[in-house]
């Protein structure tokens, strides 16, 4: 009966003892979920922030990328604009030449410009009057 | 006795009626002719050749075919048919027919000339005349220096008496 009474007290102590163990750990582990979480909570709050740079860092590049495609497209149009301006002017010039070339070849008087010193008298008679 | 002064009266009276304006239409013949009193028609000598109108041996020549009068006035046997303005000749009075229309070429540049002449009979052979004409740039780069012009483009009209040289 001694024994019994013995066992069962020292089993009871035992159970005791590991309850408190038990507990312990328990704590233990929630202090450590809690840190955990915290930490997470952390890496995510960073995580957000980081995102918010990496999105605006990406509209400031968009952005910039925007202006210089409008400055480039700009000076494309600018270009284009002066070298058909360029063309046309050269065009003008080369017809206005042409037509020169023409009525030159069907002028009824063909001269040259007057030598300095020439009479009003000689200047008549070379213009036909 | 009576009816003699009366006859010669009416027949006065009937030649007066039946013969126009009484004024007689002057002959005009084909020739040299020379040019005196020049004097400027125009508000200002634009194109600056009056001076060669003014001068004393300035002649020109003129053609007259059935009504119409050509006018040559440098009077060059060479001239182009374009550069010889005609006018039309009827009661003494000369009426623009032709206005002569013709391109000059001063090497790269090139003008339009545009005149005319007008007048009237004042006399057998004798005309007083009015020429007008314009200069103006058809094409090229034209500096008036470079032409015989005074201006570009240019406008004058002169007046001036032609009288038929003896040939």
């Amino acid at each position: 009966m001694k024994r019994v009474a013995f066992l069962s007290v020292a089993a009871a102590l035992s159970l005791a003892g590991c309850n408190k163990q038990a507990e312990a750990d328990l704590a233990t582990c929630k202090s450590d979920l809690s840190k955990a979480q915290s930490s997470l909570t952390a890496a995510e709050d960073r995580a957000t922030v980081a995102e918010g740079q990496l999105k605006s860092t990406q509209e400031q590049l968009a952005a910039l990328q925007k202006t210089a495609d409008e400055a480039a497209k700009a000076q494309m149009e600018k270009a284009e604009a002066g070298a058909k301006t360029q063309a046309g002017k050269a065009a003008k010039a080369s017809a206005a030449r042409a037509t020169a070339k023409e009525d030159a070849a069907k002028a009824e008087i063909k001269s040259s410009a007057p030598a300095t010193g020439t009479t009003v008298q000689q200047k008549a008679k070379r213009a036909g009057f | 006795m009576r009816l003699r002064p009366a006859l010669l009266l009416s027949s006065t009276v009937l030649a007066a009626a039946c013969g126009g304006d009484g004024t007689d239409s002057h002959n005009f013949e084909a020739g040299t002719y020379a040019v005196s009193s020049a004097t400027l028609a125009s508000a200002a000598d634009g194109c600056g050749l009056l001076g060669a109108y003014t001068d004393p041996e300035k002649v020109i020549g003129i053609a007259v075919e059935n009504d119409t009068a050509t006018f040559n006035l440098s009077n060059d046997a060479q001239a182009g048919a374009t550069t010889l303005p005609t006018a039309t000749l009827s009661s003494n009075q000369l009426t623009e027919a032709y206005e002569a229309n013709y391109l000059i070429s001063y090497g790269a540049c090139n003008v339009r000339v545009k005149r005319s002449v007008t007048g009237e009979l004042t006399d057998d052979n004798k005309a007083n005349l009015t020429l007008s004409f314009n200069v103006a740039r058809e094409s090229g780069t034209c500096v008036a220096t470079d032409t015989d012009f005074a201006a570009l483009p240019c406008d004058s009209a002169y007046n001036f008496v032609a009288v038929k040289k003896n040939d």
